[in-house]
């Protein structure tokens, strides 16, 4: 059979490495494989095999190449491959149709060049052991021999992966003692085969390291990488041998990988088998052989990246024995945790020069190992997390990891396994981990406290005791104190800096998960802690921390209310929480606000007023004044001045436990602050606020000792005609119609509460005002607010005039 | 047409490493399922044949490594596929998630005719497991989306679906197949274009 020199022609020059050219040849080559495909196909239809034979020997002459790089190579493999299937899927109808030549293996074998007639001999020989027309177990052992005729690597490589795709479905798979598979060969058949096949190709694969120029070392090593997973597919069938079970992988499979990886004495070639191994055989069989694996680890070249092969296994059995729908289990006699960390500490022992982040990577594996593997063994990660921490103090004690190094971001990841674990309780019980978290420098350390805080956040964890309280500020002391190694520590606490905003909302956040369920004198103490933490952070961080512990102070008193039968201390318990509340917002009166404390204040009023305790007036009494004396304070803003004091007289009227006296005073006190506000319209309304003071407002009873509203009037009448009076002074016409509807809002509310000195005729010259001032105003889009309000007011007042109460009542349309 | 001719049949799987392609390739060629996990390293396949109607057909399915660092010789086997079957894992909301990257690569790296019709089968394996979090609706909804693409829930494990899911794969590999081979039905003696690219299914025009 004569053969086309289709390749050789472009052998000669050395041209093929630029990347046009690369194209260029590969469209080239596909286009011949095409043709020649073409005229094989035809052929065969026209059953002249011997001219299918020819074109096909052709086509497969485009294999010959050199020039192409490994990835043009495939892509030309996969054409060619393809095409040959179709003489494949020819030649095996033709014996299920009883009509297979029985001498092509023969035949082929007169092909001209070698690699044609390889690729040839193997999918005739495919096609004949599944026709049983040849003896499997010697064309087999045939072929393996027979491709050690190419020796060039790129070809040689791609020939036997070739011959690994097509032996796929005839390996023996069957057990050695039995008599009748003799012929066909079995298991221990198919172990040679294979093995051999992987010596051979790992030879050539290595010998690529070393043939042609220095120079061109870094893009042979590229090549080199590329070309791994032909050489990794005779461990994937070794893999797909059901005969290979634990026994036969611990005795005979792996010792014979390893004996070639380790003796090949190639970086490139032993890190890439190995991770193979990991991946292509079952974690069971690790399990069963982690002495033999690890002991080969540490015979290897020192110029293997070793981290990434323990990584490799310890992760793959950590997802083993976590992995969801399976109870999967580590067997108990395999001693995971002990074996690798010894394992660990005597590579970074014998490797003096492994880089830190590499050090940490390896620990960072193990923790995860131990805390995913073994979760209710605390020790295992506290001794991780102990040893990390030892391995840096060897190499320089007392010094933080840098910022923004590669270790720093390693240890950081380290830092984040327990958190994505466990729950901050359990974290809590690792206590090497505070000192884990001290080996990092300022920013890392703030990443991981944040990282903590949000993992609380997420998961809803409570955090039930002042003890793990304690423990926590401790570990999250970055983001609560001062740092002594952050220089703009004091420029960046302002509330206009949103990172430090962010931040201490979610301190403050955190607060929300303290709770100490059932137990008020625990959540007392953790009060009392988060005050002594909080009170070292400074004014800026109070602003954020103080209102949380305060509300939740106040809070604490209704529940002591609730038990007050239990605990006959409750008095004395609330009392001391009101001291505590009323000292913490003293503190924050020293802020640039006053809405702050001045709010607190007065939810420290209500609180107090509705526990009712003995002493309860003077608390309420003192927060109270206290609230007023900030509101007087208050100067410039006068929006910020009318909004406080709607507060003071919201509040007011909702505090109950003031008797006469204090409570006269009060409400005189507000009503007279309100006419002394800046703006008419602020005057008018804040006026009408009051009067509720004089009329549903409750003050104690000095006789009954109960609570009763004040009922006043006089009084109620003499604000609502000086809040009139006040209306009639307004320049800005649709303000003061506004008012005017809000005016007699306010006298239908009295009106209806049977407030003696209103009725109907009060009501009509109202609003007779309103009407004939609204019809002065424009109707421009602005004021439509206005006109809606006014509606609503006359479409309530309508459908009350069927009433009887409101006879008289007269609207004009 | 070649009509006799014996019709080989490419097809790819792909999705996230651990949905179980491998499992539901050899659920599907050789009924066999195992709770062995090995990762599959490059690409590599297996032949069934089928009858489809009149038609025997053989399939050769293509299962893929899921992690991309596996393909060091890159995906150039996926040029010439009929069909590419996309799979996720039921339990795995990030490799629902991943369909629409492999769907987009696929269609990249494979370059097929009218890539608009090009069919996909998804498949949402393991739905032997109870920790489902992908909604059968949700899985459906997005095929649709895609043009109606073919949804089935599969287990690799208990073989629940997979000859049904292959089957249409076939038979939507089939129909594409016949359309680009009447596309390409040009009379013998033929001229081979010199600089066009010939179509890989061409046939012969006998």
């Amino acid at each position: 059979m004569s053969m086309q020199k289709t390749a050789d022609s472009n052998r000669s020059s050395n041209a093929g490495l630029s990347m046009d050219n690369q194209e260029k040849l590969l469209a080239d080559a596909l286009q011949n494989v095409r043709q020649h495909a073409f005229a094989m196909k035809r052929v065969l239809d026209q059953q002249s095999v011997m001219e299918g034979l020819k074109h096909a020997a052709n086509m497969l002459g485009e294999l010959r190449t050199s020039l192409l790089s490994p990835k043009n190579y495939y892509e030309l493999h996969v054409v060619v491959v393809e095409e040959l299937h179709h003489l494949e899927l020819y030649l095996a109808d033709e014996f299920e149709h009883g009509r297979g030549s029985h001498d092509l293996y023969e035949v082929v074998q007169y092909a001209g060049n070698i690699v044609p007639r390889l690729y040839l001999l193997i999918t005739i020989g495919h096609v004949y052991i599944r026709a049983n027309e040849l003896p499997r177990r010697e064309v087999l052992r045939d072929l393996v021999e027979m491709c050690r005729g190419v020796q060039h690597p790129l070809r040689g490589l791609f020939l036997r992966n070739y011959l690994l795709q097509c032996v796929k479905s005839l390996l023996p798979d069957t057990e050695e003692d039995n008599q009748e598979e003799s012929k066909t060969g079995t298991i221990l058949d198919s172990l040679d085969f294979i093995l051999l096949n992987f010596s051979e190709m790992n030879k050539l694969w290595v010998r690529m390291q070393y043939q042609g120029h220095t120079r061109d070392l870094q893009r042979r090593e590229q090549e080199r990488r590329e070309l791994r997973i032909l050489v990794g597919t005779n461990l994937v069938r070794l893999s797909e041998l059901e005969c290979v079970n634990v026994e036969r992988y611990k005795t005979i499979v792996l010792p014979k990988i390893m004996e070639q990886v380790v003796s090949c004495r190639d970086p490139i070639a032993q890190e890439y088998l190995m991770e193979c191994i990991i991946q292509v055989f079952p974690d069971e069989y690790h399990l069963n052989t982690l002495n033999e694996f690890l002991k080969a680890c540490r015979e290897l070249s020192s110029n293997v990246n070793i981290r990434n092969i323990l990584i490799s296994l310890i992760d793959r059995l950590t997802a083993y024995s976590t992995r969801e729908g399976t109870q999967q289990n580590i067997p108990e006699n395999v001693e995971l945790f002990e074996i690798f960390s010894e394992q660990i500490a005597e590579v970074i022992k014998s490797r003096i020069n492994m880089p830190s982040e590499d050090i940490v990577a390896l620990q960072s594996a193990l923790l995860n190992l131990s805390l995913k593997c073994y979760r209710d063994q605390y020790e295992y990660g506290n001794k991780v997390l102990e040893n990390t921490r030892k391995i840096f103090d060897n190499i320089a004690s007392d010094t933080q990891v840098p910022t923004g190094t590669q270790t720093a971001k390693e240890l950081v990841k380290m830092l984040k396994i327990p958190i994505d674990c466990y729950d901050i309780l359990d974290v809590l019980k690792l206590n090497h981990y505070k000192l884990g978290l001290q080996l990092l420098s300022y920013r890392e350390r703030h990443t991981v406290c944040m990282y903590i805080i949000n993992g609380i956040l997420d998961k809803e964890t409570i955090i039930p005791t002042a003890e793990q309280v304690t423990q926590l500020f401790e570990l999250l002391s970055t983001l609560i104190v001062d740092q002594a190694d952050n220089p703009s520590e004091a420029s960046r606490q302002t509330i206009t800096n949103e990172d430090f905003v962010e931040e201490q909302n979610l301190v403050a956040r955190l607060y929300n998960n303290f709770q100490a369920v059932n137990d008020p004198d625990q959540q007392y103490h953790i009060i009392k802690i988060c005050q002594e933490t909080f009170k070292n952070g400074g004014l800026e961080r109070m602003r954020f921390t103080y209102p949380p512990i305060i509300m939740q102070a106040y809070a604490l008193t209704f529940r002591y209310k609730t038990i007050c039968e239990q605990d006959e201390k409750w008095e004395k318990k609330c009392q001391k929480l009101f001291q505590l509340c009323n000292q913490l917002v003293n503190t924050l009166t020293k802020l640039e606000t006053n809405d702050l404390p001045l709010r607190l204040y007065l939810q420290g009023a209500l609180a107090a007023s509705e526990i009712g305790s003995e002493n309860a007036e003077t608390i309420a009494y003192e927060f109270f004044s206290q609230a007023y004396t900030l509101y007087e304070e208050q100067a410039g803003d006068t929006r910020a001045q009318c909004a406080s004091l709607t507060l003071l007289i919201g509040t007011l009227e909702k505090v109950t436990c003031f008797g006469e006296e204090n409570h006269s005073t009060l409400r005189q006190s507000l009503t007279q602050a309100a006419t002394r506000l800046v703006k008419r319209p602020d005057q008018v309304r804040t006026l009408l606020l009051c009067t509720h003071l004089f009329w549903s407002a409750q003050r104690v009873n000095e006789s009954t000792q109960k609570s009763e509203q004040v009922r006043d009037g006089e009084k109620v009448l003499a604000c609502l005609k000086k809040a009139t009076k006040l209306t009639t002074q307004i320049m800005d016409q649709s303000v003061q119609v506004q008012l005017y509807n809000e005016l007699l809002n306010c006298y239908i509310y009295y009106f209806n509460q049977n407030h003696p000195d209103i009725d109907i005729t009060v009501l009509n010259s109202l609003i007779e005002k309103l009407q004939s001032e609204t019809s002065k105003i424009s109707s421009n889009e602005s004021d439509e607010f206005i006109h809606n309000q006014i509606k609503k007011t006359f479409d309530y007042l309508r459908q009350q005039s069927q009433v009887e109460k409101f006879q008289g009542l007269q609207i004009n349309n | 047409m070649a009509s006799r001719k014996k019709i080989l049949l490419k097809i790819i799987i792909l999705g996230d490493s651990g949905v179980g392609k491998t499992s539901l390739m050899n659920q599907f060629v050789n009924r066999k399922f195992s709770n062995q996990y090995k990762a599959t390293i490059g690409a590599d396949f297996l032949t069934k044949e089928l009858q489809i109607d009149d038609r025997l057909v053989t399939m050769q399915i293509w299962d893929t490594a899921g992690q991309e660092r596996f393909q060091s010789l890159g995906v150039a086997f996926y040029r010439g596929a009929d069909c590419c079957v996309l799979v996720m894992d039921v339990t795995s909301p990030t490799s629902f998630k991943s369909l629409e990257s492999w769907k987009d690569e696929f269609l990249i790296q494979a370059g097929p005719r009218d890539p608009e019709n090009f069919p996909f089968v998804v498949l949402g394996n393991k739905i032997d497991l109870e920790n489902r979090m992908i909604s059968m609706r949700k899985a459906q909804s997005w095929c649709q989306e895609k043009n109606n693409i073919p949804y089935y829930e599969t287990s690799a494990k208990e073989g629940i679906n997979v000859e049904k899911a292959f089957e249409t794969v076939a038979r939507n590999a089939l129909a594409r197949e016949k359309e680009i081979d009447q596309q390409t039905d040009f009379p013998m003696p033929i001229r081979i274009p010199q600089q066009e690219e010939l179509p890989k299914q061409d046939g012969c025009a006998c």
